[in-house]
């Protein structure tokens, strides 16, 4: 059937492309993980993943943005990256799931960096957060190496307890290239 | 541009549609307040309302079916949804409706219910479709029996609630 036309991007070594059926099996068994899913709301059993897939797949009819499914060129899908603003949220996050084949290799912060550019200079959004579980400390260290920092503690309304932060806006990022390109 | 594929069919008094944003805020109001959701799952807050409303959206793009906006023509105003649940955990495809409290009492799921009915058996090409309902959601029994279903046995759903699979005629192929 018909999935919505979401905008494909690519980076050096990634294609951040649109949800597809082929897509739910490897986040079902990802949300079933009780050691890797919680940051992300798990674990959760089949019925309530698919359920959370069909809401992605809502998510960017309803907003034009959401996560988007994270392949190697090779064509291996390595997890999801994108733009989440369900109501309820505080602000657009962005947000980020490695499955277990693709850990440790910097593919979040590759797909993560192409996301939050495609918000600012395609969406126009002017700033972002991420919505991080009080010690998921890997989340942590992949904000802090995106140039996010800590803003505050909230109520979130599926998460609970949850930490908001900020990342640096389009101005702030385009002054660091230049720096980076002097 | 229509948020889902979803065609639209016509009767007398209804225009039945892909559900469209400015749906959200009958839904979330029906969810949020109505005192019939007993047998449904009970009330929610604006956001779970606002996840199983693009859930519905992205069901009706995964499958080319799922619930449609129930809209009386004559006014305009949302009367209910109607369509085809096939979530991941479900035996089969459903015939199933939710009506909103404003819309009860009018006919107007019977209305609809045999254009889906006949959109399935036709365009889509499933058989005899299935409708899960509580033991003791008498409404929703009833409409069931109005359109010619019957009881084919118990199951469960979801964590362990009962229901009982009622199964529909055969629909004329439209």
């Amino acid at each position: 059937m018909m999935m919505p036309t979401c905008p494909t991007l690519h980076t050096e070594r990634l294609t951040l492309r649109g949800p597809e059926h082929r897509d739910f099996e490897p986040l079902a068994v990802f949300l079933a993980d009780p050691v890797r899913s919680p940051g992300f709301g798990g674990p959760d059993p089949r019925d309530r993943a698919w359920r959370w897939f069909a809401c992605s797949i809502g998510h960017w009819c309803l907003h034009g943005y959401g996560y988007w499914t994270v392949d190697t060129h090779a064509g291996e899908t390595v997890g999801i990256v994108g733009l989440w603003n369900p109501e309820g949220w505080p602000e657009p996050e962005l947000g980020w799931v490695m499955f277990a084949n693709g850990e440790g290799r910097g593919y979040a912060y590759e797909a993560a960096v192409a996301a939050r550019h495609h918000a600012y200079d395609t969406l126009g959004m002017t700033t972002l957060t991420s919505n991080i579980l009080p010690g998921n400390t890997r989340s942590q260290s992949l904000a802090r190496k995106l140039g996010a920092w800590y803003e505050r503690t909230y109520d979130n309304p599926n998460m609970g307890v949850d930490d908001l932060w900020r990342h640096p806006g389009p101005d702030a990022l385009s002054l660091s290239n230049q720096k980076a390109t002097a | 541009m229509t948020l889902t594929p979803a065609p639209t069919f016509t009767t007398d008094r209804l225009t039945i549609r892909g559900p469209e944003k400015r749906d959200l805020a009958a839904f979330t109001d029906w969810l949020g307040t109505s005192s019939r959701l007993a047998h449904v799952g009970g009330n929610v807050d604006a956001a779970a309302a606002w996840r199983g409303f693009i859930a519905g959206v992205g069901h009706l793009h995964w499958h080319g079916y799922g619930f449609f906006t129930l809209e009386e023509t004559a006014t305009g105003t949302a009367m209910g949804r109607i369509g085809i649940l096939h979530h991941v955990d479900w035996p089969e495809p459903e015939l199933a409706w939710h009506m909103f409290d404003h819309g009860e009492g009018h006919g107007f799921a019977t209305e609809a219910a045999h254009v889906i009915r006949d959109w399935a058996q036709g365009t889509l090409g499933l058989g005899p479709l299935i409708s899960m309902i509580a033991p003791e959601n008498t409404r929703s029994r009833a409409l069931a029996e109005r359109l010619g279903a019957t009881v084919e046995r118990s199951a469960e759903i979801h964590k362990g609630e009962p229901v009982l699979i009622y199964r529909h005629a055969a629909g004329v192929a439209a």
